[in-house]
């Protein structure tokens, strides 16, 4: 019997959410009950043109106006049914006909508004940029707005607005400010390729809760946030430079997440920023060349991860409930000496539960090695195996921990790692691709036969 | 769950009581991953035994089992685990979850969209229609029809219509 039919309409459309979108559309034909399913279908998605009309052999011109037709057509058909919308998406190249086409686009955004549409997005290639229409502060359900290649001259108040989206967009910094206090159940602002900035300022946002902002163009000057409510702030400027901007967050007590990627900083700039943040948990800092030095003190940062900050010399840390710590692409001291450390950080190494090193040609393994694990006693030690290099690595890294000579610091009260170390073994060694990891006593015979993976070593302190 | 509100709710029972008249007890905890159970615990009317009309005793144990994998109750107490240790608890899951789908038979899988869906137990409801769109993928449509017993009810007429509507579906 044909059950699955006689389920009720917002489970087969659930369903259908699963399904790629030619094949929902394609349902259409099982029968009349499934036509009138399709025709409901509360999600209306154009991802692009030229998925839809590909293999005809017209010009672009010709498919973007039957694109345009079939969009037509099935939002008015939609719009027979006396249903919500939940979901507008469209992504358009209007090439030239601009005038033609922004009627349509219009209409459309009209339509879905009169259908109380929740999410919107609206993304649109056109030389000359669109301009998003008056009707949209008549959006009263509207929770989730995207806009791409839009003009927005005037700010707008939508009250459900909870998630606001704006990429490749030209607004002015009054309207983004306007926008942002008068939303006022706004909780994510995401902006991208924005280029009308050059001082960016919001306050007044009371339930804001995240902020991401990326590439921007050299003209930005200073970011100003004053908003309590803040609890995640991403910023990457994505420029071929180091933007070199002010940032003032005093007004954002409550930050528990800052990631900032390709930022001219000064370390004074840089610890004044975070000396405001009492409370963060993850600290991310990408691409700011110009710091040398970085010295956090925290009781609650949970995880920091420092990448490709080539300027660095000095990393102090104090950090005593940290869980995660992540170091890459960033400049490794070539000699390591273990009493001139000990000298200026004298705790002793805690022990940790995983540790991944990763190394290149131009690393000194010895010093590399003698660094880290003055640091921390690692449980866990895993290593990657993808290259010549690595194999390397590895053997030498095991030859290391198999072979250690400990009369190194006989005569010192403190001792380096050599002589903590109790045993060590093998764990597993784990393909990228099958995720299952193999277990054999020969695994480091067999080093250069295995695929590409990652090495596990177990370490008894 | 770690709704601000679970943490009223104790270890309290409630009692389910399945269409064919069966009784399921469950901790409050594990049955507030249902929309409707928890709206009928914050507005205090669970007292005695809660009929649900459109859920079938093997169904509803299926339903059960599920939310009982689903909840932890100890949120605040657990240590933070390790990243790692987080991700694999993810995978590990995810796992469970697809052999519990996957075990389920046409009719089983059936009644449990409709238990999820009256229930209003999302994760459950959005797995179960993944594991059906799964089975349609990639099928044509005279397969689907085949697989779920779908009769045509179109004229010749009608069905070049609609292929000629959404042409680019179709070709």
């Amino acid at each position: 019997m044909d059950r699955f039919s006689e389920l009720p309409d917002y489970i087969i459309h659930q369903i259908m959410s699963y399904l790629p979108k030619k094949e929902s559309a394609q349902t259409s034909i099982l029968s009349k009950r499934w036509e009138g399913l399709f025709a409901s279908y509360p999600i209306l998605d154009f991802p692009d043109s030229y998925t839809y009309l590909s293999n005809e052999k017209y010009s672009r011109k010709h498919r973007i106006n039957k694109f345009i037709e079939f969009v037509d057509a099935s939002l008015l058909r939609f719009c027979q049914q006396k249903l919500c919308m939940q979901k507008f998406r469209l992504s358009i190249d209007v090439l030239d006909d601009h005038e033609g086409s922004f009627a349509f686009l219009d209409k459309w955004i009209r339509l879905a508004i009169e259908k109380k549409v929740e999410e919107l997005d609206f993304d649109v290639q056109a030389y000359r940029m669109y301009t998003l229409p008056q009707e949209i502060f008549l959006a009263k359900s509207v929770t989730t707005l995207k806009l791409g290649g839009c003009k927005l001259e005037n700010p707008f108040i939508i009250h459900s607005l909870k998630s606001l989206t704006l990429k490749d967009a030209r607004i002015n910094e009054e309207v983004l400010q306007k926008i942002t206090s008068q939303c006022t159940s706004l909780e994510d602002l995401f902006l991208s390729d924005c280029c009308g900035f050059t001082n960016i300022c919001l306050y007044n946002a009371c339930k804001l809760k995240i902020i991401n902002m990326q590439k921007f163009s050299w003209k930005l000057r200073s970011i100003k946030i004053v908003v309590p409510s803040l609890q995640q702030f991403i910023f990457d400027s994505e420029s071929y430079r180091e933007l070199n901007i002010v940032i003032d967050m005093a007004g954002c007590p409550n930050l528990k997440l800052l990631k900032l990627s390709n930022v001219g900083f000064t370390e004074q700039k840089f610890h004044e920023l975070i000396s405001k943040f009492s409370l963060l948990e993850d600290l991310n800092v990408c691409r700011c060349d110009p710091l040398e030095q970085i010295k956090i003190s925290s009781h609650l940062l949970k995880k920091f991860s420092i990448g490709y900050c080539y300027g660095l010399k000095a990393i102090d840390i104090d950090t005593p409930n940290l869980l995660s710590f992540t170091y890459d692409t960033c400049p490794i001291p070539n000699s390591f000496s273990f009493d001139e450390f000990r000298k200026c950080s004298p705790s002793p190494p805690k022990e940790v539960g995983n540790l991944h090193l990763q190394t290149d040609f131009t690393s000194n393994y010895e010093a590399f090695l003698d660094g880290v694990l003055s640091i921390c006693y690692p449980r866990i030690l895993s290593v990657n195996n993808s290259c010549q290099a690595d194999c390397f690595f590895i053997e030498w890294l095991y030859e290391k921990l198999i072979n250690k000579d400990d009369n190194c610091c006989n005569i010192h009260d403190i001792k380096c790692w050599r002589h903590y170390l109790k045993n060590v073994k093998i764990e597993s060694f784990i393909p990228y691709k099958d995720k299952k990891p193999l277990h054999l006593d020969s695994l480091i015979d067999r080093l250069r036969e295995l695929p590409t993976g990652t090495f596990y070593f177990h370490l008894d302190w | 769950m770690s709704t601000p509100s679970s943490s009223v709710f104790s270890y309290r029972v409630l009692k389910l009581k399945s269409s064919d008249g069966e009784i399921f007890e469950v901790k409050q905890t594990v049955a507030v991953q249902s929309g409707v159970l928890k709206q009928m615990m914050e507005d205090g009317c669970t007292e005695g035994e809660i009929p649900l009309n459109n859920v079938d005793s093997p169904t509803l144990a299926k339903i059960i089992e599920w939310c009982n994998k689903h909840h932890d109750d100890d949120v605040e107490g657990r240590v933070l685990s390790q990243e790692k240790e987080k991700e694999k608890e993810k995978a590990d899951m995810k796992r469970w979850e697809s052999e519990f789908i996957d075990a389920l038979n046409r009719d089983e899988l059936y009644f449990l969209l409709i238990g999820s869906n009256y229930m209003n137990i999302k994760e459950l409801l959005d797995c179960a229609a993944q594991k059906v769109a799964g089975m349609v993928k990639g099928k044509t449509p005279e397969a689907i029809r085949e697989m779920f017993n779908i009769q045509s009810d179109f004229t010749e007429e009608e069905e070049k219509a609609i292929r000629k509507e959404n042409q680019w579906a179709f070709n």
